[in-house]
């Protein structure tokens, strides 16, 4: 049923300055109270779900945000899920969205480029909370559509989960160069396969990208039925726990299991703290899942994990903060060492 | 001697008149504050420097109005020039509620609210204009398009058939 008589408005050119000046208008009866100028002000800074309703608000609303929307807020979207079921040439992208209680799949022909107009189009200008890539087995081609739809459609990423996604036709280099454009400051890779060493090595992090991020999370690496170490050495993992040649970040956590650290590694970390001249950038909760008791205890401290539990501390001067050092023993062989920067109880 | 050094070193500070629209109330600014004004600062680059206040009269702007305009600039008298953010990221960075702008903004009714952003587009002061915008985005929160509506003092114009026909078109909202 149609409201009220409609009376065209006409939508002032775009950018001129003149048909855009404010008339101030006193009284109740006021018709519009802002130009259009202000309205694609305010528009600007709004969310994607308010925008929508700001659409049904009349023909002058809904024509500015159709006309400028380019400019306006991403569609939010809770979670996307990348993944590839059957056959690696078919990648589906579903997805949910909690605010408008709606959901999407499309699937995309890996062979060529024909659907990829459509997907960017569905996720233009998105903000996506938590992309899940996997199960997959990447490879150039794959890896290099999913990049083209994400970066076509200008999609913001707040957290990567990478889980179930075999590395095993994807070079080193590829693997964290994809990872890289993705750009994120959360990264959590879990159930990985075909994950050898170079994958989640020295280079991983030495690489700016996750020395910069705000959350490390790897764990479950496998390559043939075998559970594969983070193979890192203590110097570059000391360096990525300090948060060396860095710059302000904010660094909260880093969880690695099975990391290939030495018999000197907690004791490096409580001389270098004590003695390190800036640790603004450091990791600030650092857990080393499933070390072997060996590797983090001096000898003669290896009795005391019998009782599950040793506590070490360093203290560093110039910032006045402390280090917690927590080795609790795992069920079985391993333990867990947790890593906590704190203010000097 | 110790006079002549401070004269030197005290800078000449322009003083500006605004003349609200009664025609009777009289603001005296700086340029500090002035200068926020794109439009005002723009008039006055080709004005000759005076030993008087400069008059500028503003019929458009009611005088509470102005002097809500001049408190908010005042607060950003000593600032560093205002950015506005852009492009579509610019809805994250948005002030918290508790920001001094939020605040002040809130206490203001609904009309001296509307009033303070027209004028500062009239103005063109950008920070009070976006500050502004993010008000009006917090108070459409939570809202139904009919609340929007009412907000915004907007009537709507479409049919039902329409409206569902929006409604339905975004994949993702």
């Amino acid at each position: 049923m149609p409201l009220t008589p409609t009376k065209k408005r006409k939508i002032p050119a775009k950018n001129s300055v003149e048909s855009n000046l404010p008339i101030l208008q006193e009284g109740p009866n006021i018709e519009s109270f802002f130009a259009n100028e202000i309205m694609i002000n305010v528009f600007k800074f709004l969310p994607r779900n308010v925008l929508d309703k700001c659409r049904l608000v009349n023909r002058r609303w809904n024509d500015i945000i159709d006309i400028h929307g380019y400019n306006f807020a991403r569609r939010s979207i809770d979670k996307l899920n990348i993944y590839s079921e059957f056959c690696q040439n078919f990648i589906t992208f579903g997805g949910f969205s909690l605010a408008s209680r709606s959901e999407i799949q499309y699937v995309l022909d890996g062979n060529d480029h024909v659907g990829v107009p459509g997907i960017v189009h569905i996720l233009k200008n998105s903000n996506i909370k938590c992309l899940v890539i996997g199960p997959i087995d990447l490879c150039d081609s794959n890896a290099e559509q999913i990049l083209s739809v994400l970066q076509g459609a200008d999609t913001h990423i707040m957290e990567i989960q990478m889980r179930r996604v075999g590395l095993g036709n994807i070079t080193v280099k590829l693997f964290h160069k994809f990872c890289e454009k993705i750009n994120t400051k959360r990264y959590a890779f879990s159930e990985m396969r075909q994950a050898q060493n170079e994958y989640f090595g020295n280079e991983f992090f030495n690489k700016m990208i996750f020395k910069e991020s705000s959350y490390i999370y790897i764990k479950g690496l496998v390559a043939n039925a075998l559970a594969v170490p983070v193979a890192v050495d203590d110097e570059t993992l000391l360096d990525f726990i300090f948060g060396v040649n860095i710059k302000s970040v904010e660094r909260k956590v880093a969880c690695l299991e099975l990391p290939s650290i030495s018999s000197q590694f907690v004791t490096k970390i409580l001389n270098r703290f004590a003695n390190e001249a800036d640790i603004t950038h450091m990791v600030t909760e650092a857990t080393l899942l499933l070390c072997p008791p060996q590797t983090v205890l001096r000898s003669y401290q290896s009795l005391n994990i019998r009782l599950g539990y040793v506590n070490y501390a360093s203290y560093n001067v110039t910032e006045n903060k402390e280090l917690q050092v927590e080795i609790i023993k795992q069920k079985g062989y391993f333990v867990n060492v947790f890593l906590s920067l704190g203010e000097k109880y | 001697m110790t006079a002549t050094i401070e004269l030197e070193s005290v800078p000449f500070i322009q003083k500006f008149k605004l003349i609200a629209s009664d025609n009777k109330t009289e603001f005296i600014i700086d340029e500090k504050i002035l200068n926020q004004s794109a439009v005002l600062k723009e008039m006055m680059e080709i004005q000759d420097k005076s030993d008087t206040e400069i008059t500028i009269p503003l019929n458009q702007i009611s005088a509470e109005c102005l002097g809500n305009v001049i408190k908010f600039c005042k607060h950003y008298e000593d600032s560093e020039p205002y950015l506005p953010p852009i492009g579509p990221t610019a809805c994250l960075s948005r002030p918290s509620q508790s920001h001094w702008d939020m605040v002040f903004l809130k206490s203001l009714s609904s009309k001296q609210l509307f009033d303070i952003i027209n004028a500062a587009n009239f103005l063109n002061i950008s920070r009070l204009i976006d500050a502004g915008c993010f008000r009006l985005g917090y108070m459409t929160e939570n809202r139904t398009v009919e609340e929007i509506r009412r907000i915004f003092q907007e009537s709507g114009d479409f049919s039902a058939v329409e409206e569902e026909q929006i409604r339905n078109e975004p994949l993702w909202n």
